[in-house]
């Protein structure tokens, strides 16, 4: 540190004597600012490899976008630091009011950042917006189950959803679709540019933007008209810094230069950081997930393969199943930036259960040979298992490494053989559709912090896996858990859909990504925001 | 400072005293070694000479005699590996021992150079008196302390050009190099030596690069300034016409030494050294020694035509946005069985287009050419490559047509190994016989090309063109870069492997009097158009174009009294 | 072959040869014809750029294919337009590109003329840093290396040259950055500036995106220091590529210039040794920098893409390396096009400079 500002003042010096040749020859010219010193004085920098789609909440759908949404857009229901439950944010109160009629109350006399009154009006408006744009990029899908909403008075709206009971959606609420925008501000039928947005302040939520380069830098001020959940912001403003290699965010949180690094992709970089006494790792529960895909049709004995035999392709998965050592991959490649996952759903979230754990392998979460060996004699698989696993670029570097892992560990056994094949991601999401691959990656990012995000999208007909994977016990439990409005009785009705998967096994969890931040040691407040609602929040840090 | 004035030889010198006897250029004793990674190169061994006011002193010899190396010592020009011993006295100072300023006073001042090639002489991204003026006024600050402004020295580089009769000087100051023609080139680079008054001029070849028209006028202009001005001139050349034209007196070198001097008629007439007189017997005269000597018709008239040329047009596409240049313009002629047709012309009259689109290199855009039967006009490689066998060729110079890596017989032996595919030991004998036909001993198949001289090179490329006995060979001046002497051995035993292999011959040339030695039949070319043929001595005796007719004026003859004579008789047709 | 056409001897000294007159009426024609070249250049390169996009993914399925049922993910595609025949999307694009519609970039929703301004201007910064960088190391350690031809400083500047256009520019980034940034602590790692200056110049009225010209013009002289620091490195990692490159063209054009017999007739005028070789030789050896210099452009700009991933330097070369990840097609062939065109325009005026300033082309 002092030695690059040692440098850096003799660089200064050099330049100012250069540039006050220079200026005194083309004498002043507008616009002079004054030399704005943003960090310090409680402002906080948090630098991220994420990118920003877009400002609009209609046409991004992605974790860098929502990131920025959530600090100056206000949301119906928001999660609290540090929890998963969606309570009210600018909301007074949020209920089913019928099976299919969600009732929001607003706060009164809420505002935006431009002085525009935020009324009922405004969030029929937002929500209408999305689905109407329904943008390719867009968020519009989540909202599939809203029939219409309508303002009632001025402070409130009610939701009429198709299916009654909907126990997801007040976590939908809190999610992409979620920020309630201006209506005098964005058009109501298409996407409204960055740099617009920004010009007319439709902010109402913990923070403004008072500068921003798309991509490259975003300065947040606290906004004093916040009167939701989040409350005032525990600093005196923030700047987003945009990276695209994370070599660099690394090396600049490690010399101060941001104060907060949330985002490091590789896990040697994090355990790098964590013998760093500069700066401190925070992690917390990720919702991020990586699993192996069965295709029930192409792989061994699946049902288009020549010698067919539903029992013998579940005994190849359970034997899978029994050999993987989720701990081994987790250390050895992860550094432990990603734990063992022993279920369909994290164990943060509530009702996960962690059924692959007692079910395979000897019990404890470690493999069992023995277990694999019986399982694929007693179905009749006498000879050497041919399987085809692929993976691909997507998931980061490390998934080379990890399904050598995968490969070895189930070669070790005596009982399969693995051709282990990468492919560019493009190719592979069609080839994948396409049935190409028997066994193979993917990776989850939750849309929506709940356990319902873990199980439809996967295992009920028309599932966007599309492995041909059917079991309609499943489909009933999964589809009952998402109307059950007793929470116990919900989660007891996700314990069973999870047992009844992992007995199927349609996929196989091998690990959940933690989320990682490093801070300065300066810095506090980040574990605040490393919870299961996976929001960044900027405004629980400080220094 | 030695000063070394040798006391006045009367006989030595051809034009009596001038000046109260005292020489512009006085050489004793000179010697220049040159230090090489192969041991010391005696270039100068001994000479001594001396130059007087308003006298022209000619110093010919072949390469490596050491002219040019005199010539620059007497500027002082030696590289650095070079060391001199002896005294060059001009104006009283020795430039050999004097202070490197000194030197550079005496530069430009005392003594001036012209060039051979004016194209490199000049700097292409200046003006022609931005350069001239730079000599001015690089003196001026110097020595007289005074300097001359800019408008000065414009004005006297103005008046320089005008001196050498470039026309609308004032204009013409402003030109760069390269908008001029290498005549005016080399009329700038005299202006150039001549800014200062020098009282001497050294010329390095000044006309070799030049055309023999253009020559005839360059060297009118330098006789003017000795004439006008008194200035003397040291000539360095190997062209003995172009002393007979301009020297008052000739030394001979031949490897570092003197090997005669005499005044230049009496040199010409009575040359008292072998050396002298083999070289004087090698050089062309035109109209002696002439291959169509007494013929009142063509030889060869259309018996087994080879190759016929009918209206042959070749146009190169301009460049970018420039219309086509037409390089060969509706030319017809014949060439048939063992007969050699001399093409003459100057650089630009398409006389090697020719030969190229004959040989195959070059695509024909118009009018017919048949060469060996085959429609030249649309050829098609595929189709013409059974005939190329049949053609050999003999490019100017030996040195770039020979690939460094290979060795003569390899060299030699290609044309045969790509058409006959033959045994390497027929390769080896075959190689063998044609060395032994070029007069080069067999072994000479073993050397690489560097390790030849430029006679033996171009013997060695007489013979891969015969290696494959071919009906036709076009030999694009393959004697000019040769020594006079040299060049004489080449076109005898071009003469004898003609007659004895009697292929039919296309030779282009520049020069008149090469090209009557060895064609009957010769044709005139000029700017692309042919403008006369017929026999080669009648032409040379009895031109009818008006072109042809300067030509021949302008080629200076190798006999100082003839050629006075010539000059005078010709004065208006060259318009000097 | 060359023909040379010199003048008749009737006119030998008469007016000049009329093939000469006529290359003033060329020259306007020559640059009129590689004026308008430019634009089937950049025809072929659009052409080639969307077809190459198109057939290797779509930006939608980049973006949603691990999450979305395949149907659902056909509905969209089907909404953006993706699954219609490639011809028509063609056809559409280049109706678009008539008109001036660049569009709006697919994967972050901008204007692409904007987005193309806004790191255009930073890629821009960059190769200007970088090309001072290329003429203050190329051309004076060329300069030395002629004159000291064949002495130790010689060869070393040599190997020097060689090392500086052999190695890859990531590498020579990687290994800047490693050694002044990481190990020595002297620079900075990556960016254009700090945050704090950034803020302040990015707020200024009217920037250009050239952070140390915003800088000067504000007079904000901790910011342009901040700024300078963070350009030494990028800068010199792209620069000593065609630093090299400078210097082995001076090196053998002055050599060449030096040992020619203008330098030597020069020399027979008396005019002093240091002349020749700042006046006769120099010039003529360091005009072809210039033509240079411009096929160096579009080298740069190559290597500007390694250059500002690695420096994390938010400019076109960095975007496209992005928006090539993401299959944003629009995005993509934006900043071809631009390049293309800059890459074309600027060979054009650096082959007119070069004709108006060396009369060998002029004349």
């Amino acid at each position: 540190m002092t030695k690059s500002n040692k440098a850096l003042h003799g660089a200064i010096a050099l330049a100012g004597i250069s540039a006050l040749a220079l200026t005194a020859c083309t004498g002043p010219s507008g616009g002079g600012g004054t030399a704005t010193e943003g960090a310090g004085g409680g402002a906080i920098t948090y630098g991220t490899t994420d990118k920003v789609v877009t400002l609009d909440p209609a046409g991004s759908y992605d974790g860098g976008s929502f990131m920025v949404m959530n600090q100056i857009y206000p949301f119906l229901l928001n999660y609290a630091p540090g929890t998963a439950d969606a309570t009210p944010d600018i909301a007074e109160s949020a209920s089913f009011t019928s099976p299919t009629e969600y009732t929001v109350k607003l706060k009164p006399d809420l505002k935006f950042a431009n002085g525009h009154t935020l009324d009922s009006s405004d969030v029929v408006f937002s929500f209408n917006r999305v689905k109407k744009i329904d943008d390719p990029n867009g968020p519009a899908s989540l909202l599939a189950n809203m029939e219409k909403i309508e303002a009632t008075d001025p402070s409130t709206v009610v939701f009429t959803l198709k299916a009654g009971n909907d126990q997801v959606f007040p976590g939908v609420l809190a999610s992409n679709p979620g920020p309630i925008v201006d209506e005098e501000v964005f058009p109501a039928d298409k996407i409204l540019d960055d740099d617009a947005i920004v010009a007319a302040k439709p902010f109402a939520g913990q923070y403004t933007i008072d500068s921003y380069k798309k991509n490259e830098l975003v300065s947040f001020k606290p906004n004093a008209d916040y009167q939701g959940l989040l409350g005032k912001a525990a600093n005196d403003g923030a700047t987003l810094k945009h990276y695209a290699d994370p070599n660099n965010l690394k090396l600049d949180v490690q010399q101060g230069n941001i104060d907060v690094a949330g985002r490091i992709l590789t896990a040697t970089d994090v355990a790098d950081l964590e013998s760093d006494s500069n700066v401190k790792v925070h992690k917390g529960p990720g919702g991020e997930l990586r699993y192996m895909v069965f295709n029930f049709d192409t792989m061994p004995f699946g049902a288009k393969t020549p010698d067919a035999d539903p029992a013998k392709a579940l005994a190849v998965r359970q034997a899978i199943a029994h050999l993987v050592d989720r701990d081994v991959i987790a250390s050895q490649v992860f550094k432990n930036t990603y734990t063992p996952v022993y279920s369909y759903v994290p164990k943060e979230f509530e009702g996960a259960t962690e059924p692959l754990k007692s079910l395979y392998g000897d019990g404890s979460g470690k493999p069992s040979l023995d277990k694999a060996k019986k399982v694929l004699t007693d179905a009749g698989v006498t000879s050497v298992v041919d399987l085809k696993l692929q993976y691909t670029d997507r998931y980061g570097t490390s998934a080379a490494d990890e399904y050598a892992l995968v490969k070895e560990q189930l070669e070790k056994s005596g009982l399969f053989t693995v051709d282990l094949k990468s492919t560019e991601w493009t190719t592979y999401t069609k080839e994948r559709r396409a049935d190409a691959y028997p066994v193979y990656q993917l990776g989850w990012f939750p849309d929506y912090s709940d356990a319902d995000n873990y199980l439809t999208p996967f295992f009920i007909p028309g599932n966007f896996l599309g492995n041909h994977y059917e079991n309609p016990a499943v489909t009933e439990v999964v589809n009952k858990q998402l109307v059950t409005t007793d929470k116990a009785e919900r989660s007891e009705l996700l314990g069973q859909a999870q047992e009844a998967i992992a007995k199927d096994l349609s996929t196989l969890p091998l690990l959940q990504g933690a989320q990682v931040m490093v801070a300065g040691t300066d810095v506090q407040g980040v574990e605040k925001t490393l919870d299961p609602s996976f929001k960044t929040r900027l405004g629980v840090m400080s220094k | 400072m030695t000063v070394n004035i040798d006391p006045l030889d009367a006989g030595h010198s051809g034009d009596g005293e001038l000046d109260g006897g005292r020489p512009v250029l006085d050489i004793d004793h000179l010697q220049v070694t040159f230090a090489t990674d192969g041991g010391p190169v005696h270039a100068v061994k001994d000479v001594s000479l001396e130059v007087r006011k308003g006298e022209v002193l000619a110093i010919v010899g072949e390469s490596g005699s050491g002219k040019t190396v005199t010539a620059k010592t007497i500027l002082g020009l030696l590289p650095e590996t070079a060391s001199s011993s002896g005294a060059v006295v001009i104006n009283g100072a020795d430039v050999i021992s004097v202070s490197a300023a000194r030197l550079r006073q005496i530069r430009g001042r005392d003594v001036a150079m012209v060039f051979q090639e004016p194209s490199t002489a000049l700097n292409p991204v200046f003006t022609v008196g931005w350069q001239i003026a730079e000599g001015i006024r690089a003196h001026a600050g110097r020595e007289s302390g005074k300097r001359v402004s800019a408008k000065e020295a414009k004005s006297r580089a103005i008046e320089a050009l005008r001196k050498v009769g470039i026309p609308d000087p004032e204009h013409r100051v402003n030109y760069y190099p390269q908008q001029f023609s290498g005549g005016q080139k080399q009329r700038v680079v005299i202006a150039a030596a001549l800014a200062l008054n020098p009282g001497l001029i050294v010329a390095d070849e000044p006309t070799t690069a030049l055309d023999v028209t253009v020559q005839a006028e360059i060297l009118e202009l330098l006789r003017d300034l000795r004439d006008k001005y008194g200035t003397s001139i040291v000539l360095i050349t190997h062209n003995m016409g172009v002393v007979a034209d301009l020297a008052d007196r000739v030394v001979v070198m031949y490897q570092g030494d003197v090997v005669e001097e005499a005044p230049a008629r009496t040199l010409f007439a009575e040359p008292r050294q072998d050396y002298t007189r083999k070289l004087l017997a090698a050089v062309p005269h035109l109209g002696h020694n002439s291959a169509s000597e007494g013929l009142t018709s063509r030889a060869h008239q259309d018996e087994d035509v080879l190759v016929e040329a009918n209206n042959l047009t070749i146009e190169y596409p301009g460049r970018l946005g420039t219309p086509a240049f037409k390089a060969v313009d509706r030319v017809s002629f014949t060439l048939s069985r063992g007969e050699v047709f001399g093409l003459v012309g100057e650089s630009g009259s398409g006389k090697t287009t020719i030969g190229r689109a004959i040989a195959g290199l070059n695509r024909t855009t118009g009018g017919s050419l048949k060469v060996l039967g085959y429609e030249m006009l649309n050829l098609r490689e595929r189709t013409f490559k059974p005939l190329r066998k049949d053609i050999g060729f003999v490019f100017q110079d030996p040195a770039a047509s020979f690939n460094p890596q290979l060795t003569i017989g390899e060299c030699i032996a290609e044309p045969m190994v790509i058409h006959t595919r033959p045994s390497p030991a027929q390769v080896r004998k075959r190689v063998g016989e044609l060395l032994e036909s070029v007069q080069l001993p067999a072994s000479y198949a073993a050397r690489y090309p560097h390790e030849l001289s430029g006679g033996q090179r171009q013997r060695a490329s007489l013979a891969r063109a015969l290696s494959l006995n071919p009906r036709l060979l076009i030999a694009d001046e393959p004697t000019s870069a040769l020594d006079v002497s040299v060049q004489a051995k080449v076109l005898e035993l071009f003469k004898d492997i003609q007659q004895e292999f009697e292929f039919a011959c296309l030779f282009i040339s520049h020069d008149l009097a090469v090209v009557d030695i060895l064609s009957s039949w010769v044709g005139v070319l000029y700017k692309g158009r042919l403008v006369e043929q017929g026999i080669g001595s009648h032409i040379m005796g009895n031109p009818q174009h008006d072109y042809t007719k300067r030509l021949i004026a302008s080629l200076p003859v190798p006999d100082p009294e003839e050629q006075a004579r010539r000059r005078e008789q010709h004065r208006a047709l060259l318009g000097i | 072959m060359t023909t040379l056409i010199d003048a008749p001897p009737s006119d030998a000294d008469g007016l000049l040869p009329a093939t000469k007159k006529s290359s003033g009426g060329g020259l306007g024609q020559y640059i009129l014809i590689r004026f308008l070249l430019i634009f089937p250049t950049i025809f072929i390169l659009v052409t080639m750029v969307f077809f190459l996009m198109r057939i290797t993914g779509d930006p939608i399925t980049v973006a949603m294919g691990g999450r979305l049922p395949a149907d659902q993910l056909q509905e969209r595609i089907q909404a953006a337009g993706y699954d219609r025949p490639i011809l028509v999307q063609y056809f559409e694009y280049l109706g678009q590109l008539a008109t001036g519609n660049f569009g709006r970039t697919l994967t972050d929703n901008r204007a692409v003329v904007e987005m193309l301004t806004t790191y255009g201007s930073a890629t821009l910064e960059l190769s200007i840093n970088a090309l001072l960088v290329a003429l203050l190391v190329g051309i004076p350690l060329g300069l030395v290396a002629a004159h000291r031809r064949d002495k130790a400083a010689d060869a070393v500047l040599r190997v020097f040259a060689i090392l500086c256009y052999a190695t890859p520019v990531f590498f020579a980034g990687m290994l800047l950055k490693l050694t002044f940034s990481v190990w020595l602590g002297w620079l900075p790692v990556a960016g254009r500036a700090k945050t704090p200056s950034e803020l302040a110049l990015t707020s200024l009225e009217a920037p250009t995106g050239i952070y140390w010209l915003d800088a000067l013009r504000s007079g904000n002289m901790a910011a342009l220091g901040d700024v300078l620091a963070h350009a030494v490195l990028p800068a010199v990692a792209l620069g000593l590529l065609t630093a090299g490159i400078f210097l082995r063209l001076v090196r053998t054009n002055v050599i060449g210039t030096l040992g020619r017999d203008y330098v030597e007739a020069g020399r027979s005028r008396g005019v002093s040794e240091y002349r020749l070789v700042t006046k006769h030789a120099y010039k003529p050896a360091l005009i072809p920098i210039i033509t240079v210099m411009g096929l160096q452009i579009a080298v740069m700009l190559g290597g500007a893409v390694l250059t500002e991933i690695t420096f994390e330097w938010k400019g076109l070369g960095f975007q496209l390396a992005n928006y090539l990840t993401a299959r944003d097609f629009v995005a993509v062939q934006g900043i071809v096009v631009l390049l293309a065109i800059i890459v074309a325009l600027t060979n054009f005026i650096v082959d007119i400079i070069a004709a108006l300033i060396d009369p060998r082309v002029r004349y």
